[in-house]
């Protein structure tokens, strides 16, 4: 039986792997999270933060959690809070407008997973948006998990 | 099927492979956890780090992690309430973090991870998108700072994954 939510992410990441392969790569995944951090978002504010991708490695996007505080240090399961994602490289918005952060960001224990994954160039960068739609300060921590992609260029035989 | 399907069956078939296509014999999988006793953090304190190492006699495929006790059980009046900690993982023998690490070319500081955002309970578990393959007396270091409404007691981290024994390890 299928799960409704069985977006099969490590068969898209083992098909990606053995594209590049097949270009004459040796590739090795690796965990990676990146960080996109608003401390503190203010109250009715619209803050951007740029996610810069390292320049060592590409990186595959899976996946999305969020969590959110009060400055005081109370828990904001559903803060309200819009959000609007756009990677810089490909100069395409991901979204028409602004999203709720619950829509495309969950928690450790269920992420919001990315129904294709992502790749973002080395050196590329994500452009996050926070637009704070409440009074109150909140301290909000993005988390874009993924693997970064080493690549190998492979010998040739001659 | 658990909510988050990332073939994990799959990838410990993978794995597997791997170990024979090197004609290494399989003992033994099974599934095991490594446990990350974090006690209590003290609110605003400095960074507390707890090191993991993997037993002696076998490979360990690190799938995803645990955290207990969650925000969402109601323990003690100094309970998880306010569980803002942050955590920074880095394998000692590949000198690699699994956040954002030192930006050579901005010194920017390390990166750290909102435990909440890689960590589930034993119901629905956190996966990583792509298992870590730890080897047999691999450490891990796991380092800790708390910022919430008040001290985290109790806290444990689980590191879930599959035991690999093989002949080579021992």
């Amino acid at each position: 039986m299928l799960d409704y939510f069985d977006f099969s992410q490590s068969r898209q990441l083992a098909k990606r792997k053995a594209e590049l392969q097949r270009s004459g790569y040796k590739v090795s995944y690796w965990p990676f999270v990146y960080a996109a951090d608003f401390l503190p978002l203010l109250g009715n504010t619209v803050v951007p933060v740029n996610v810069t991708i390292d320049g060592d490695a590409p990186f595959i996007w899976c996946a999305s959690t969020f969590s959110a505080f009060t400055t005081a240090g109370a828990a904001q399961t559903a803060p309200n809070i819009l959000i609007r994602l756009r990677p810089e490289t490909i100069q395409r918005e991901l979204m028409n407008a602004q999203v709720h952060l619950i829509s495309v960001f969950g928690t450790g224990e269920r992420p919001h997973m990315l129904y294709m994954p992502m790749e973002l160039p080395a050196k590329s960068v994500l452009s996050v948006e926070a637009d704070s739609e409440t009074a109150t300060d909140i301290n909000l921590r993005l988390s874009f998990i993924g693997v970064k992609v080493y690549l190998k260029k492979l010998a040739r035989a001659v | 099927m658990p909510y988050q399907d990332w073939g994990t069956a799959g990838q410990i078939k993978r794995v597997a492979r791997l170990y024979l296509e090197q004609r290494i014999r399989l003992d033994a999988m099974h599934w095991h956890h490594l446990e990350v006793v974090i006690g209590t953090l003290t609110n605003g304190a400095s960074v507390s780090p707890a090191v993991v190492t993997v037993p002696p006699d076998a490979d360990f495929l690190w799938l995803g992690n645990l955290i207990t006790p969650h925000p969402e059980q109601s323990v003690t009046a100094t309970g998880p309430a306010g569980f803002a900690t942050l955590m920074r993982i880095e394998l000692q023998d590949e000198y690699k973090q699994l956040g954002r690490h030192r930006d050579r070319s901005t010194d920017a500081p390390a990166g750290w991870i909102p435990l909440m955002n890689v960590c589930g309970r034993g119901r629905m578990p956190f996966l990583w998108p792509w298992p870590i393959l730890l080897h047999a007396r691999g450490q891990v270091r796991f380092d800790f700072l708390h910022r919430g409404s008040s001290d985290l007691v109790a806290a444990r981290l689980t590191m879930l994954g599959i035991k690999i024994i093989h002949e080579a390890a021992a």
